[in-house]
């Protein structure tokens, strides 16, 4: 066990941890605007169902790796809608509704799965995003290779959180979206209308989930497998919590969490004194944790999965 | 006793049951198949015949209790979404008292036994999300879902190496298991425990003193005095509850259903509890025809799948839709209430 912690271990470990994390970014940064309107995201888990399958396909018969990103998006996007309108038009409780969402995407998913693709345990495998290395700065080593040899996905996940923090920090929009969640009748009061801004939120989270789906299927995997989401929607809330609903912030967690994946598949293959079940568990484990340690957080926007009545005075 | 309200929340359900089976007919004829003959291997096929019944019952037990469970959380307004672990742990708890040497050692008295420990691991694993709600104020919905996994790999590891027995990842078969009702069929005692439970489920929300305190923990029981009543305590005592519940769903599992310990014996069961609880409106009655009809629709989707080639998922897009479109009802019919006191005053 010792000799495997050296400098090569680490390089690969963590360049796959940087790999691990682009889904959870895309979905958690998402996830950093939709609580902020007010609403949460447990529905990310099933969005990222969406995205994966849609984009899979579309990449697979169009041919066009950035078709099956866009398709994915917007499959995140349009299931998204669902959601939105439940939670914040109809003002029911986002918990009961995220869930049955999730359910909803596990089964349409899997029934189109079987239906599309047949009953093969093994669907067609595709030409995957390839890394791109950066000239100058992937050759620094260990950080070379980790951050700047990566496919176009992770460059743009990054870049998109950097985007997503300006947005919210610094503009006129993001003021009002946090508005939105803090107080919605001060915002409403204000002229802002709450429910538009909840909706056009939760969709963009939608939207960024899709992308998260996609960059499973498109980015490593290369093909669709029933509930490959595997609870990663899930571990996006308490990326969430943990960044203290910053978008940069979410790049750390996000690559932590990333990282333990790595490490968990590493020690599963090379085999070791523990059960692999105890490395599965771990990120589950540590996002329990995490909610031990942040659960108690001034930070969290006021009325984060309060529904809001219009009418109300 | 039937109110007004009573009645429209009927109706609402049932709507719900509709459209969502209407949208499975358009999915049913998109993949080319007859719709009125899946939904007949679906709904009717499994009640032709007493052993069909009896497979329908292995289904139904597991999801009464866990139905029951979730609606005591819902009650306090909290949501237990970690059914399927707790069932798990509950599964845990029987298989170690029910397999040899100790179970063969306790003979009947194994099940008593298994049943309280399966309580009690149930019980505990929900607490967790329970405790660190009311302690350190972590959401007891992520919670949940986690212990979940962690509880999935907790019994994979189980059947791999200790409780292993033979080349298959499972635990050896319990010495004794639920005793069957009839000889020809599957249903056994299970279901008799079950709908004794539900009655116990309706005598404690509706006439103790706990029950009464978590409608009011809930806000749906009208308090005149809200003070005196500790809301962390009743949080953490309704999940408690509510996992001792799924755990003895897990415990009827092995010992009526499987009687053996495996991977994957409760996948589904947790969320579709959700689901009987919903459709069952929290009702006591509610809850058994819910159980009944969720059942239905997961024994009859496999019958289903063979003869009309629909795979069993679309019984996860019928449960989901029909919670979906009561939760739809319910909101349109609050703004049809409210319409109507606003149209007065």
């Amino acid at each position: 066990m010792d000799g495997m912690w050296n400098a090569a271990f680490l390089t690969a470990l963590f360049s796959s941890g940087m790999r691990q994390s682009v889904p959870l970014i895309y979905g958690s940064v998402g996830d950093c605007v939709s609580e902020k309107s007010g609403v949460m995201g447990i529905c990310i888990e099933g969005e990222m169902l969406f995205g994966a399958f849609f984009s899979y396909l579309f990449a697979l018969q169009t041919g066009s790796l950035w078709l099956g990103v866009l398709m994915g998006a917007v499959s995140g996007m349009l299931s998204s809608l669902i959601v939105a309108v439940w939670s914040v038009y109809f003002r029911q409780d986002q918990s009961i509704i995220g869930i049955m969402f999730n359910i909803l995407a596990i089964g349409v998913t899997n029934f189109l799965n079987r239906m599309i693709f047949g009953t093969y345990i093994a669907n067609i495998s595709i030409e995957t995003f390839q890394p791109i290395r950066i000239p100058l700065l992937s050759r620094i080593p260990i950080l070379g290779e980790v951050l700047f040899c990566q496919d176009i996905l992770t460059y743009l996940a990054i870049l998109f959180a950097v985007i997503t923090f300006i947005v919210m920090r610094k503009t006129k929009l993001g003021l009002q979206i946090m508005a939105v969640g803090e107080n919605p009748k001060a915002a409403q009061a204000s002229g802002i209308q709450v429910y538009k801004y909840r909706m056009l939120s939760y969709m963009f989270c939608g939207f960024t989930a899709g992308i998260a789906g996609a960059s499973l299927t498109l980015s490593s995997v290369g093909t669709f497998t029933e509930a490959i989401s595997a609870g990663r929607g899930f571990i996006c809330l308490a990326i969430v919590i943990l960044s203290r609903w910053n978008p940069l912030l979410t790049l750390i967690a996000s690559f932590g969490f990333g990282s333990i994946q790595a490490l968990q598949i590493r020690l599963q293959v090379q085999g070791s004194d523990m059960p692999y079940q105890f490395f599965v568990a771990l990120p589950y484990l540590i996002t329990v944790l995490v909610l031990i340690v942040a659960g108690h957080n001034i930070r969290a926007p006021r009325e984060l999965g309060n529904p809001f009545h219009k009418e109300s005075r | 006793m039937i109110t007004k309200k009573g009645i429209q929340r009927i109706i609402v359900l049932l709507l719900a049951v509709a459209a969502a089976m209407l949208v499975g007919t358009v999915m049913i004829l998109l993949s080319g198949a007859n719709p009125l003959e899946a939904y007949y291997y679906m709904l009717i096929r499994p009640l032709t015949s007493i052993s069909s019944i009896g497979e329908v019952s292995m289904y139904f037990t597991p999801l009464l209790l866990i139905g029951i469970g979730v609606s005591f959380t819902f009650h306090a307004k909290l949501n237990n979404l970690g059914g399927e672990g707790q069932m798990l742990m509950g599964a845990l708890g029987m298989t170690i008292v029910g397999i040899p040497p100790v179970g063969n050692a306790l003979g009947a008295l194994s099940l008593p036994i298994g049943f309280l420990l399966a309580i009690v691991f149930g019980g505990i694993w929900a607490s967790i999300a329970g405790f660190l709600k009311v302690r350190f104020g972590a959401s007891e919905i992520v919670v949940t879902l986690m212990l979940n996994y962690i509880a999935v790999q907790i019994i994979s590891y189980m059947v791999f190496y200790p409780l292993r027995s033979g080349a298959e990842p499972q635990s050896p078969k319990i010495a004794v298991t639920l005793p069957k009702i009839v000889s020809f069929s599957r249903i056994n005692w299970g279901v008799i425990i079950a709908l004794i439970l539900v009655f116990v489920y309706a005598l404690v929300i509706a006439k103790t003193k706990f029950g009464f305190r978590l409608r009011t923990v809930g806000g749906s029981a009208k308090a005149a005095v809200y003070s005196g009543v500790s809301t962390k305590k009743y949080y953490f005592l309704s999940m408690l509850v509510s996992g001792a519940f799924c755990g003895l769903a897990g415990a009827v599992q092995i010992s009526g259903n499987t009687t053996r310990l495996m991977e994957g014996i409760a996948a589904d069961f947790g969320f579709t509890g959700i689901v009987v609880a919903m459709l069952g409106g929290l009702n006591p009655v509610g809850l058994v025809i819910a159980a009944f009809f969720m059942a239905l629709l997961s024994a009859g989707s496999v019958t289903m799948q063979v003869k009309t080639g629909i795979p069993t998922s679309f019984t996860s897009v019928l449960q989901a839709l029909i919670v979906l479109f009561i939760l739809l009802g319910m909101a349109l019919s609050n703004i049809e209430l409210k319409k109507k006191k606003g149209g007065k005053a």
